[in-house]
C-alpha cells in the first residue's frame, strides 16, 4: 500500500474542515429561515445562500470522490438498496430549495423495488443533477424510477428549455469543452457517468443519457444501473 | 412538518458544542423534548447506563478518546442498548461507512454531514417506521426467544417485501447464534446468487471457516479482494485463515495492509502483534502492542494479556538497542506501565501476570531497582485474597520467574513469590478437579438417560424409570430427562397404576411449565399434559 502523500492528507483534512463549517452554516441557515417566515425578500436570500452552500458541498463530495476513485482509495460498494427510501432521501435534500423557488417536485417510484448499487455515490450523482435541474426548470421536476431490461433507470425530467445540443451529443465528455461563460462545467455529468460506468453486473455496464424529449417536454436525464 | 419525536428519548454525542446545538434545534423542530448531550464516549456510556434511549446520534470522529465505533461496540458488549434502539452514526465522509463495512456491530444508519432538518426528519421518520415493522423480531430477541424471532423474520418478509434484506440479515445473525449451519448456508447462497453483497459473502466465508474448511474459506475471501478492495474486515478474515493454515508470514503482510487502511482497531493491532511475535519479528510486535494499548485506552476490547505481550516484546527489542535508543523506549514503557497499574488496580489477577512480565523486562535491561520494586508489589498482589489466578496466568508468571538471572537484589522476592506460587498452583489444581467432577457428572447423566431409553425399548419400563430418575437427580432442569420420565410413567400401565408414580409424573411436567411454545418438544409436552389431566 502506497504511503499517503502530503497532498492527500491536506486534501482530506481541508474537505473535512470545510464540511464541518458547511454543516454549521446550513444549520444556522435553517434556524434563520424559520425565524424569517413572513419576510419574503430575506427568505429569498436565505434560500439562495442555502442553495449555494449545498452546491459547494456537492462539488466537494464530487472532488474528493473522483480523486479517491482515481487513486484506488475508493471503490464502488454495491449493497442492497430500498429504492423508494433512497429516492425519498434525494428529494428531502432538495425539498426546501424547490419550495423556495416555487418548483413542484414529483416522484414516481414503486415502493417495493430493491436494487443493488452504491447508494452513496449514486446519491451524490443524483443530488447534483437535481440541484442543477431545479435551477433550470420552470415549474416542475419529475423524478421517476423504473426497471427496464434488467436495468434500474432513474430519470429526472424538467419543463425547462432542455439541454444544449453539444451536451446531448456527448454528455460524458462535455467537461472537456467547458464553457465558463454559461456557468455549466459538466462536472456533474462527468461524475454521474463515471459512477454509472463503475457499476457492472454480469457483463452489463451502467450509463447515462440526456434527451430533450422528456416526460415534461423539457430536458431529461437518465442514469441506468445494471 | 413532523411531530413524531415527542415521546423519544434522544442522546446526541459530539465533541463539538456547536454541532450538538444544531442537531438539538433540528430535533426540537421534529417535536423532541427529551434530548441529552454528551461530548465524549465515557460520558455517553454513563448516560446510557442510566437511561434507555430510543435514538442515539453519535459523531464518528470525537477527537481524543473513543470514536463512534468504539462507543457502539462498548454499548453492545455491556448490553447497554436494547434491540430496537436506533444508533445513528454521523460522519463527515461517506467513505467511513465503507471502511467499516461488514463489522460485527453496525449502526442502524450513517448520516453524512452536512444535512438539513428536512433530511434528518425524513431519515428518522423512515427508520422509526422500519423499526416498528421489525419490532416483533426485537421483542422476541430481547426475551431471548431466538426460534420465535426467526419465525417472525419470515413473516415480515412476506408482509413487507421491501424489508426482505433487512430481515434476512437479522435472520442470518440469529441462525448463526443457533448454529443452524445448513439453513444459514442456503440463506447466504440465495442472497449471493441474487447479488454478491458484502455481508452475505463474508458470512459464507465465515461459515466455511467455522465448519473447518479453512482452505476453502481462504480461497473464497481471496476471490472477493478485487470487488471489495478497501474492505478491512475482508483482510482480517484472510489473515485469520492464513494464520490458521500456518502461513504466518502471509498473515503478517495481510494485517499490515489492514492496519494501514484502518489503524484504530484494538483487536486488529493485537492480532498483528501476536502474529509478528510468532515470527520473532519483535520490533513490529512491540510497535503493534504499543498501538493496541494506545488505541485501547478507551476501549472495552483491551485485554490484560496485551500489556504482558507488550512487556515481553519490549524486552526482546530493548536488549538489542544502544543506550540512547533504549532509554527512549523505556520512557515509553514507563507511560504504559503507569496505565497498566491504573487499569488493573481492582483486578489483582490481571495485575499479577502483568507485573511479572514487567519485572522481567526491567531486570533484563539492568534496572534491578525498578525490577525489585515491581516484584515487591507482585508479592503483595499475590497475597491479596481477591487474587484468583487462572491456569494461564499462573503459567505465565512461572515462565517469567524462571527467566530471571541471578541477582542479589531480586532474589529474595523471587524466593518469596515462588513459594507463594506453589500454594496458588495447588489451589488451581483443586479448583480444576472440582470443575472436572462437574463435567463428569454431566457425562454420567447423559449416559444414564440413554441407558434408560435402551431399557425402555426392551420393555423394561420399571428399570428405565429408575435410570431417568437418576439422570434427573444430577440435572433436575433437563427438559429431555423430565419428559422421558413423565412419558414412561404415563404410557405404561405397570407404572401408572401406582398413584405415587402419577403424582411424580405430574411434578415433572410442572417443572416444565416455562417451556417455550416454539420449542420442538412443546407438542410432546402438551400431549403428556393432556393425558395426565384426562387421567
Amino acid at each position: 500500500m502506497a504511503k499517503q502523500s502530503l497532498f492527500e492528507t491536506v486534501l482530506a483534512s481541508t474537505v473535512h474542515d470545510m464540511k464541518n463549517s458547511l454543516s454549521l452554516l446550513m444549520g444556522e441557515l435553517d434556524n434563520l429561515g424559520q425565524k424569517l417566515e413572513t419576510d419574503s425578500d430575506n427568505q429569498q436570500a436565505v434560500s439562495s445562500i442555502r442553495y449555494e452552500s449545498s452546491r459547494i458541498n456537492q462539488s466537494l463530495m464530487q472532488l474528493l470522490t473522483l480523486y479517491k476513485l482515481e487513486n484506488n482509495q475508493l471503490s464502488i460498494q454495491i449493497t442492497e438498496v430500498e429504492v423508494a427510501d433512497f429516492i425519498e432521501d434525494c428529494i428531502a435534500t432538495h425539498s426546501l430549495l424547490a419550495e423556495n423557488n416555487g418548483i413542484q417536485l414529483e416522484v414516481d417510484c414503486d415502493d417495493s423495488t430493491i436494487w443493488f448499487f452504491d447508494q452513496d455515490m449514486v446519491g451524490i450523482a443524483i443530488n447534483n443533477i437535481l440541484g442543477n435541474s431545479i435551477r433550470y426548470t420552470k415549474k416542475k421536476l419529475l423524478l421517476s424510477v423504473k426497471v427496464v431490461d434488467s436495468h434500474l433507470i432513474i430519470q429526472i425530467d424538467d419543463d425547462g428549455q432542455g439541454y444544449p445540443e453539444s451536451m446531448i451529443e456527448d454528455p460524458e465528455h462535455f467537461i472537456k469543452k467547458v464553457n465558463y461563460s454559461t456557468g455549466s462545467t459538466g462536472l456533474g455529468l462527468f461524475f454521474s457517468a463515471t459512477i454509472a460506468h463503475n457499476h457492472q453486473r454480469s457483463g452489463r455496464q451502467g450509463s447515462i443519457r440526456l434527451t430533450n424529449d422528456g416526460l415534461l417536454n423539457g430536458g431529461s436525464f437518465q442514469i441506468s444501473l445494471p | 412538518m413532523f411531530n413524531f419525536l415527542s415521546k423519544s428519548k434522544i442522546l446526541v454525542i459530539d465533541d463539538f458544542a456547536g454541532f450538538r446545538q444544531t442537531i438539538k434545534t433540528m430535533l426540537g423542530r421534529l417535536g423532541a423534548h427529551h434530548i441529552d448531550q454528551s461530548s465524549n464516549g465515557s460520558e455517553a456510556i454513563k448516560r446510557c447506563s442510566e437511561e434507555n434511549y430510543n435514538i442515539i446520534f453519535c459523531d464518528y470522529n470525537l477527537g481524543d478518546g473513543q470514536d463512534g465505533q468504539q462507543i457502539l461496540e462498548e454499548l453492545h458488549q455491556r448490553s447497554l442498548m436494547r434491540q430496537g434502539t436506533l444508533f445513528i452514526m454521523v460522519t463527515a465522509e461517506t467513505t467511513t461507512a465503507q471502511v467499516m463495512g461488514a463489522i460485527e456491530y453496525r449502526p442502524d444508519a450513517y448520516l453524512t454531514k452536512p444535512f438539513t432538518g428536512d433530511q434528518l426528519g425524513q431519515r428518522l421518520k423512515r427508520l422509526i417506521l422500519k423499526n416498528a415493522a421489525l419490532n416483533n423480531i426485537y421483542l422476541a430477541m430481547n426475551a431471548g426467544n431466538i426460534s420465535k424471532a426467526i419465525a417472525i423474520c419470515d413473516e415480515v418478509i412476506i408482509a413487507t417485501p421491501k424489508l426482505k434484506y433487512s430481515c434476512l440479515r437479522i435472520k442470518s445473525d440469529l441462525l448463526e447464534k443457533q448454529e443452524q449451519n445448513d439453513e444459514l448456508m442456503s440463506l447466504y447462497n440465495d442472497v449471493v446468487n441474487e447479488q454478491p453483497v458484502l455481508w452475505a459473502m463474508v458470512g459464507l466465508g465465515r461459515l466455511y471457516f467455522n465448519s473447518g474448511e479453512v482452505r476453502k474459506a481462504l480461497e473464497h475471501f481471496l476471490s472477493m479482494r478485487e470487488t471489495f478492495s478497501r474492505q478491512v474486515s475482508l483482510l482480517d478474515w484472510i489473515a485469520k485463515c492464513q494464520n490458521e493454515l500456518g502461513e504466518a508470514e502471509k498473515a503478517e503482510e495481510t494485517l499490515k495492509e489492514a492496519v494501514s487502511i484502518s489503524p484504530k482497531s484494538v483487536m486488529r493491532q493485537a492480532t498483528l502483534g501476536t502474529v509478528a511475535a510468532s515470527l520473532n519479528n519483535h520490533e513490529l510486535a512491540q510497535k503493534s502492542f504499543a498501538k493496541t494499548i494506545h488505541e485501547g485506552t478507551y476501549s472495552c476490547m483491551l485485554e490484560p494479556q496485551h500489556f504482558e505481550q507488550y512487556y515481553d516484546n519490549t524486552r526482546e527489542v530493548a536488549q538489542k538497542l544502544d543506550v540512547r535508543e533504549r532509554s527512549r523506549l523505556l520512557a515509553e514503557t514507563e507511560v504504559v506501565h503507569k496505565k497498566m497499574e491504573r487499569t488493573y488496580q481492582n483486578d489483582p489477577s490481571a495485575m499479577a501476570a502483568n507485573l511479572s512480565s514487567a519485572a522481567l523486562l526491567y531486570s533484563a535491561v539492568g534496572k534491578s531497582d525498578k525490577s525489585s520494586g515491581i516484584l515487591s508489589k507482585l508479592t503483595k498482589t499475590l497475597e491479596n485474597p481477591a487474587c484468583e489466578l487462572s491456569e494461564e496466568q499462573a503459567t505465565s508468571i512461572d515462565k517469567h520467574l524462571e527467566s530471571f538471572t541471578e541477582d542479589g537484589s531480586t532474589d529474595k522476592y523471587l524466593n518469596q513469590i515462588s513459594s507463594r506460587m506453589n500454594v496458588i498452583k495447588e489451589e488451581i489444581k483443586v479448583r480444576k478437579k472440582e470443575d472436572e467432577i462437574k463435567v463428569d457428572q454431566l457425562k454420567i447423566a447423559k449416559k444414564t438417560n440413554s441407558e434408560g431409553i435402551q431399557l425402555s425399548k426392551k420393555g423394561q419400563h420399571q428399570e428405565a424409570l429408575l435410570k431417568f430418575r437418576e439422570a434427573i437427580e444430577i440435572l433436575p432442569e433437563n427438559i429431555n430427562y423430565l419428559l422421558n420420565a413423565a412419558q414412561i410413567i404415563i404410557e405404561y400401565k405397570e407404572l401408572n397404576s401406582n398413584a405415587d408414580n402419577v403424582i411424580e409424573a405430574r411434578h415433572y411436567l410442572q417443572d416444565l411449565i416455562s417451556m417455550d411454545e416454539t420449542d420442538i418438544r412443546w407438542k410432546r409436552y402438551q400431549k403428556l399434559l393432556e393425558r395426565v389431566s384426562n387421567g
